[in-house]
């Protein structure tokens, strides 16, 4: 999938491929501009129009996504949540309209109003009949986005798209959206897809986890896997800045230099000019998939090092 | 909602005063009297004339008095019409520039907004390419041109219409295109690049992605955001109709209010001038006032400013 | 096939070969390159150099006076000898649209450059003092937008009396409010950036911040408001010259050329087109300039 922007063509994702399962949470992680967005948006089928996907598919519940009309399955099926809640409601229209809209869109069966003022409530907004009436403006951050949210889930998706949902918020406040969100996939059984920067969301929800960079796939596996049998440089890196409560004397190692230019992909490893391991054969090819387990695997040439 | 409307009455009637001062004063900074004139009037008749209209009083008197006056909704008389009011010669002209006024205020926007979406949506392509062509023209081609323009092609090469004297609404139609081509133009202007700004909105993707159709995510989310701008314009808008006025009026012998305010500056019927320039910028604040009304219904923000 | 030279770790050297840097440039070579690649931008500052240029050397190289009376000549169409023809004393009207071009250019520019002068400094005051002082400067400003500035316009020309000067004066003090409002705009939001923060701790003086730091950067929003207020201005003088207000004859603007014609207009069609055609490609390009500017100054368009 490519984007195309006044400066050319910008290669966003690379063969990338994932997979979740039913009630899983999956967590991509990685940089800004690592491709992470444009992979799930590309899911969602709202790259924009800039956007344009120039090969692969998508499926869903065993369907080409490309065969199915995607407006009956956005919304209904699959929904998303935004990173910036501020902007992602319509400022001159009321909550209700908002909460409403879906269910009509989607032909909900039983009362519509109801249902809003249940998932309001369900979001911890309330009193739900009277906040129901009023405009985002009168909302904080953190309450426009457990409207987001209630949005989202208002016709009981299968799959929920969460891009960067806690990343504009306060620190506190990321910790309640992201107790709301545990909790309401739990009631409800969806499958989550959580993109975020912040490798503490991911421990303390993901089940499986993808490291992206570049616009390409580092290491995969599950949240045990990723943390304790760390495999890629780019993860250990990742995880190397991020500060360890436990021993808070031990100094955070940054990871040097800048994200690529994918207006000038790189031929070998993304990672290769900030990469502490990097050897020769990664400036000019691209290393190959190296799976550890069925659920684990990397992209790396170190895993090929000495193999004959 | 009422405490906003409550203060935007008060700033217009604010803005009101200042104009009448400005006007006031600026009127009697002109060098000489409003009496001085090529052919010299005999002193006893200048004398007398000074003293009716009460020009011999000290400038505050003669303020106060003004004030009074068109707070109490009367703009004196006129200078150069022997024994007529400014409101009736108001009264008498006006109608005529308010149908004409009317018709491209109401062309402008039927026009200008639909041109805007297309252009929007269709950006870059053919529509949006003519639309913007179209408006271009719009915007740079004097007004005065566009009117030669018209009389000579309908009226003196086709002969569809005749010009020159005023024979209702018929003779309302070409003026009034006229008139609303500038608006128009400025608007679809408008409505494209706001709505274009609006279509880039984070939650404009939020609409799409409940699965509301395109048609839904338009005409719901972006045109209500989109029209606000438009809305804000309303005000100029009639402005520019007012004025253009002035010189479209003349060129099509439309005997309006902007011919006769053009007349009366050439006369240098200075109570006319002041009273008509008052009258407009009371309408204008009018509309001003309005425009304000209507965005706080249409947008929820305001109300709290 | 295992060739372990491909392995061996990279030198730093080798590292930053492989750094992928787009070459870096200034804000303002940015902005060149963009607006050098808006073909209607680049055909537009084109024109109005080649008016600029017709205005002040066209006259010169005529072989007729602007003021010269031919009345055997008179009301002549476009021919060889007078490619725009003559009008009703028989002068050359190409030498008049060009000698007008003076006139107009002259009102757009000067006009325009007092209107932003003060604009500038209102503004600036404004947004810079910020405060009650703002509140009080900016709710003048929001008396002004709320007047038909025309009206204002006329009404000024009738105290001031008709003449060139008179038509400079007014327009200067009549549009600078949307350039105040600009220019405050900016000023506010440049104000509490980090390089003013760290010229007042170095002790720089009010007025220097605000004419050193402030406004040089708010250069960009400004010259968009300039290269839409001088077609504005031209419009305005061709519009009270229509009205009988404008430059008194023999001096002749567009538009007056444009008013004179009006009368004539059935039978002599092109004394209105010439003038009137001016008038039209000047202010477009104005405009294509002007929007081109916009665009290549708009940071969200800079990837």
């Amino acid at each position: 999938m490519s984007f195309f922007t006044s400066a050319g063509e910008v290669k966003a994702v690379n063969d990338v491929s994932f997979h979740v399962g039913k009630g899983e949470v999956l967590g991509i992680v990685g940089e800004s501009g690592s491709g992470k967005s444009a992979a799930v948006l590309s899911v969602m089928g709202l790259k924009g129009s800039a956007g344009k996907i120039t090969g692969g598919s998508i499926l869903f519940d065993g369907q080409d996504m490309n065969s199915l009309n995607m407006r009956d399955i956005r919304g209904r099926r699959i929904s998303m949540i935004f990173q910036d809640p501020m902007t992602s409601l319509n400022p001159v229209l009321s909550v209700k309209y908002q909460l409403e809209e879906s269910l009509r869109r989607h032909h909900w069966k039983g009362d519509i109003h109801a249902r809003a003022l249940e998932m309001l409530e369900r979001v911890g907004i309330v009193p739900a009949s009277e906040r129901i009436m009023q405009y985002p403006h009168e909302f904080s951050g953190g309450q426009r986005q457990r409207i987001m949210i209630a949005m989202a889930m208002i016709c009981e998706p299968e799959l929920l798209i969460a891009d960067e949902p806690t990343t504009a918020l306060d620190v506190t406040v990321q910790a309640q959206i992201l107790d709301l969100m545990k909790a309401l996939q739990k009631d409800s059984g969806m499958s989550v897809i959580l993109i975020t920067h912040d490798l503490g969301v991911i421990a303390g929800m993901a089940d499986r986890i993808l490291v992206m960079y570049g616009g390409q796939v580092m290491e995969q596996g599950t949240r045990r896997e990723i943390f304790y049998s760390t495999a890629h440089p780019y993860t250990q890196g990742l995880l190397r800045s991020v500060p360890n409560p436990d021993s808070p004397k031990e100094r955070l190692i940054p990871i040097e230099g800048q994200p690529p230019d994918l207006l000038n992909p790189p031929e070998g490893c993304p990672y290769v000019k900030r990469c502490p391991e990097a050897m020769r054969i990664c400036l000019h090819r691209k290393p190959e998939n190296i799976s550890l387990s069925d659920t684990h695997s990397y992209s790396c040439w170190l895993g090929q090092k000495g193999v004959k | 909602m009422r405490k906003y409307i409550f203060r935007r009455v008060l700033a217009s009637l604010l803005t009101l005063f200042v104009v009448i001062t400005l006007t006031f004063f600026m009127m009697r900074a002109i060098p000489g009297g409003p009496f001085t004139d090529e052919k010299a009037i005999p002193s006893f008749v200048l004398e007398k004339m000074m003293s009716r209209y009460g020009l011999n009083d000290p400038l505050y008197v003669q303020y106060g008095r003004y004030l009074l006056n068109v707070m109490r909704l009367d703009l004196g008389p006129s200078y150069r019409y022997e024994g007529m009011t400014v409101n009736e010669l108001i009264a008498g002209s006006f109608p005529i520039s308010a149908v004409v006024g009317s018709i491209a205020l109401v062309l402008a926007l039927i026009v200008g907004i639909p041109a805007g979406i297309i252009s929007a949506l269709k950006r870059g392509k053919l529509p949006d390419r003519f639309a913007m062509i179209l408006a271009t023209l719009g915007v740079t081609v004097p007004n005065f041109v566009v009117a030669a323009a018209l009389v000579y092609i309908f009226a003196w090469r086709l002969g569809w219409v005749t010009v020159g004297f005023w024979e209702g609404i018929s003779t309302a139609i070409l003026p009034a295109v006229t008139l609303a081509g500038y608006p128009a133009a400025f608007i679809s202007r408008l409505v494209r690049s706001s709505m274009l700004e609006v279509l880039q909105q984070d939650y404009i993707r939020t609409a799409y992605s409940k699965g509301l159709s395109g048609r839904a995510v338009v005409y719901v989310h972006a045109l209500k955001n989109a029209v606000i701008p438009v809305i804000t314009y309303i005000a100029p808008l009639t402005a520019g109709i007012l004025t253009g006025s002035f010189v479209v009026e003349q060129v099509y012998g439309v005997p309006g209010l902007g011919t006769f305010f053009v007349t009366s500056i050439t006369n240098r019927d200075y109570t006319t001038i002041m009273g008509v320039t008052i009258f407009y910028s009371a309408l204008l604040v009018s509309f001003n006032l309005i425009a304000d009304v209507c965005l706080a219904f249409i947008d929820p923000r305001i109300k709290l400013k | 096939m295992y060739d372990a030279e491909l392995f061996l770790p990279l030198s730093r050297e080798e590292k930053t070969d492989a750094e992928m840097m787009r070459p870096s440039r200034t804000y303002w070579q940015d902005v060149r390159e963009r607006l050098m690649r808006d073909k209607l931008a680049v055909l537009g500052l084109l024109v109005i150099v080649l008016i600029v240029a017709l205005a002040v050397f066209g006259p010169v190289l005529s072989p007729y006076e602007y003021d010269a009376q031919d009345f055997m000549m008179s009301n002549e169409p476009p021919s060889g000898a007078h490619w725009f023809g003559t009008d009703m004393f028989g002068r050359d009207i190409f030498v008049r649209v060009l000698y007008g071009a003076r006139i107009s250019l002259a009102v757009g520019f000067l006009a325009s450059f007092i209107s932003l002068f003060i604009g500038v400094i209102y503004g600036g005051i404004s947004g810079f003092t910020g405060g009650k002082t703002d509140n009080i400067m900016m709710g003048i400003v929001d008396v002004i937008y709320s007047v038909p500035m025309m009206i204002y316009v006329i009404l000024l020309m009738v105290v001031v009396g008709p003449g060139l000067k008179s038509i400079f004066i007014t327009l200067g003090i009549s549009y600078w409010a949307p350039m105040a409002r600009i220019v405050r705009a900016e000023v506010m939001r440049l104000k509490n950036e980090e390089f003013i923060l760290a010229a007042r701790v170095l002790g720089a003086s009010p007025g220097r911040i605000l004419l050193r730091h402030l406004i040089p950067n708010a250069m960009g929003p400004i010259l968009v408001t300039l290269t839409f207020s001088i077609p504005g201005a031209i419009f305005t003088e061709a519009f009270l010259s229509f009205v009988g207000l404008g430059v008194s004859a023999p001096m002749a603007s567009w538009g007056v050329l444009s008013s004179d014609a009006v009368g004539s207009l059935a039978i002599y069609p092109w004394q209105l087109f010439f003038p009137a055609g001016a008038i039209s490609i000047t202010i477009l390009a104005f405009n294509f300039l002007g929007d081109g500017l916009r665009d290549a100054l708009d940071p969200r368009l800079r990837k």
